[in-house]
């Protein structure tokens, strides 16, 4: 599995934007990285043992100064146990809907993109489209239609409907990414946060062969 | 492959009931190309010169038919290249298969080599209802072959092959062609569909698929075709084998099914769900103009089936939008005031042939209905068969699909079949119906999308 950094170095690579970030050793390094990028900030733990972040409670969001800051960090490491530590990650605080784009090598169909919406409604609901690539724009627009959830994204109740030509480019560009990487196994951009202007990737996972 | 002017039969024999034998005898009913029977061991079979080998034929020959066991079929594709053939179908079984692997890729490299394409091993091979090409061994006493008409079949199984052949011929379904590719050693299913999308006698494409080796041309190829001729598709074995060593969320999500629903749209390949239901869309398809939406008009003479209709059409995403002013006085003008004018057309239990004309043709003309479910309920004392002229001549001369539903006994089963032979889908079941709607409109949607 790549590091975050390398992850969201490959997304930047394609296009896809990502959320501001650092990756440090200490609390203290941590405080300084969180005053350049502007509180509020999120911290987790970048390792290679742990692949379901929010899982294992190695995420402290939304966290408003330095001393929320010291306290998630020093929670967040604790969590994390005997894991190996690459970097506490410290990152500017996302906000608007969670979506989820992935990736994946089919035996028969090779690479398909995966779109949804992300936590529960993934997860649990088994909402979400697939397509194999190379994806059109035509494929890309009705991946994000036919989910059950798409009225969440379209606007309910007098919401706004967020970004949602940026997210059929951004399901455009990780076919792309799936194409021209082949050491690429699996991907998951999760979450991509998206809102009324576009979308931002907060977390990335990438499995090489 | 399916119109050579001359076959060399390798393997046939001289005893009744022996595939080489069932072979043989297809041959000879109505093919019009030469037949030679290759066998050593035999003078002469049903009448035919035999010869020893392919070698000894003293003509030119097109196509082999190679039914002998599989560790004599290298030679005989050697003999068949020297020979100058182009083209050869593979009975026999064996191969891969069974696990066979290097005998198959020996037989690959000697038809490669020799450019011959190949159907099988390990099939039946084809059918062609227009030039009698026939190579399938299961007798025709057992098995019906089908009528002349626009519907191809590609199999991947021959079993599943033999009963559909059995089946359409059983109920009167017009094939052009029938391929069963088995191993599919260089002639595959892509390679298939592409041939079809380009033979004018064929209207509808059917694939009874269980994988393919070449997911993304077949998403290409499929697509190509899918612009042209409508392809429906039945994938067996769409449950993962075994959870699959994965460590992300797309991984573990994005299994073989929702793949393959997934190639299938992108190409605009119809999904059936079963083989009644590859059939249902295939004559709908074949046989009645394509909808420009999904707008349904209703009709019946029995209100509860107009309910049942309505939930039907609105579960599978088509609309029943309420009659056009028009069409409603046009209707009213012809029938008796208890009848319900609004959609569904409830031409209530009394209804005769007449109010059936008079709906129809008011949906016809109407521009906001797309296409037609036109009910009958054949157990009511004023319906006769005189309905089936009135909706059959319809049908002719319509520019919007017609289908029907007749649920019942015998006397439904008769006219059901009546209009069936009249090109009029006819279903026992509401759902039946109102999937076949929704399928030939998702189809013309996808057209459309992509044209755009």
């Amino acid at each position: 599995m790549l590091s975050m950094k390398a992850g969201f170095a490959l997304l930047d690579k394609y296009g896809i934007p990502t959320a501001k970030f650092a990756v440090v050793k200490r609390v203290d390094a941590a405080a300084k990285a969180a005053k350049k990028i502007g509180y509020p900030v999120a911290v987790k733990i970048d390792s290679p043992d742990i692949v379901h972040k929010t899982e294992r409670g190695v995420v402290a969001a939304n966290l408003k100064d330095e001393a929320e800051l010291r306290a998630g960090v020093k929670r967040v490491l604790k969590r994390a146990g005997k894991a190996r530590v690459r970097g506490i990650i410290v990152q500017e605080h996302c906000s608007g809907k969670e979506v989820i784009i992935g990736g994946t090598c089919d035996a028969q169909f090779g690479d398909v993109v995966l779109f949804g919406l992300g936590g529960i409604f993934v997860e649990v609901l088994k909402d979400f489209s697939v397509r194999v690539t190379p994806i059109t724009r035509r494929d890309a627009k009705s991946m994000v239609k036919e989910i059950r959830g798409y009225p969440l994204l379209a606007g309910t109740r007098g919401e706004k409907p967020v970004a949602i030509p940026t997210i059929v480019n951004t399901i455009i560009k990780a076919s792309r990414m799936l194409e021209r990487e082949p050491k690429i196994k699996e991907l998951d951009i999760n979450p991509l946060f998206v809102d009324e202007k576009g979308v931002k990737a907060a977390d990335v996972r990438v499995i090489t062969y | 492959m399916f119109k050579p002017k001359s076959v060399a039969m390798v393997g046939a024999s001289a005893t009744p009931g022996k595939i080489g034998h069932v072979i043989l005898q297809g041959l000879m009913k109505g093919f019009e190309g030469r037949v030679y029977p290759v066998n050593p061991h035999e003078e002469e079979i049903l009448g035919l010169k035999c010869y020893p080998k392919v070698a000894a034929i003293p003509k030119q020959v097109d196509l082999a038919v190679i039914a002998v066991p599989a560790k004599l079929v290298p030679q005989v594709m050697r003999d068949c290249g020297k020979k100058g053939m182009r083209g050869a179908i593979i009975i026999s079984g064996g191969f891969s298969e069974i696990g066979n692997k290097a005998l198959e890729d020996e037989v690959r490299r000697i038809a490669n080599k020799n450019k011959i394409a190949v159907i099988g091993p390990n099939c039946l091979g084809v059918y062609d209802s227009y030039s009698k090409m026939d190579t399938l061994f299961n007798p025709r006493y057992k098995m019906e072959r089908p009528r002349e008409g626009g519907i191809s079949f590609i199999s991947q199984s021959g079993a599943v092959g033999a009963v559909v052949m059995d089946w359409a011929g059983a109920e009167g379904f017009g094939f052009s062609k029938f391929i069963s590719y088995g191993n599919a050693l260089n002639i595959d299913e892509v390679d298939l569909l592409d041939y079809l999308g380009k033979d004018p006698s064929t209207k509808v494409i059917c694939m009874y698929l269980e994988g393919t080796r070449r997911g993304k041309d077949f998403i290409k190829a499929a697509k190509r075709v899918s612009l042209k001729k409508p392809i429906i598709g039945l994938k067996a074995g769409k449950s993962d084998e075994g959870a699959k060593a994965v460590a992300s969320h797309t991984g573990s999500l994005a299994g073989t099914a929702r793949v393959w629903e997934a190639a299938f749209r992108q190409a605009g390949v119809v999904e059936a769900r079963s083989m009644p239901e590859v059939f249902n869309y295939a004559r709908a398809f074949a046989e009645q103009p394509l909808p420009k939406g999904g707008r349904v008009g209703i009709i019946t003479n029995g209100g509860g089936f107009g309910v049942l209709a309505t939930d039907a059409c609105i579960e599978n995403g088509l609309e029943v939008p309420p009659l056009a002013k028009k069409t409603a006085q046009e209707i009213r003008k012809k029938v008796p005031s208890y009848a319900t004018v609004k959609n569904p057309i409830d031409l209530v239990g009394d209804s005769d042939y007449l109010r059936y004309e008079a709906a129809i043709n008011a949906l016809l003309k109407d521009k906001s209905i797309d296409s037609i479910l036109c009910i009958v309920l054949f157990q009511t004392a004023d319906i006769d068969s005189r309905v089936i002229s009135v909706i059959s001549e319809a049908s002719d001369l319509a520019k919007k699909p017609i289908v029907c539903c007749a649920a019942g006994g015998e006397y439904s089963r008769l006219h059901s079949q009546l209009l069936e032979e009249a090109g009029v889908p006819t279903f026992s079941s509401l759902k039946a119906a109102a999937d076949t709607l929704a399928a030939i409109t998702y189809y013309d949607e996808f057209r459309k999308s992509v044209r755009k």
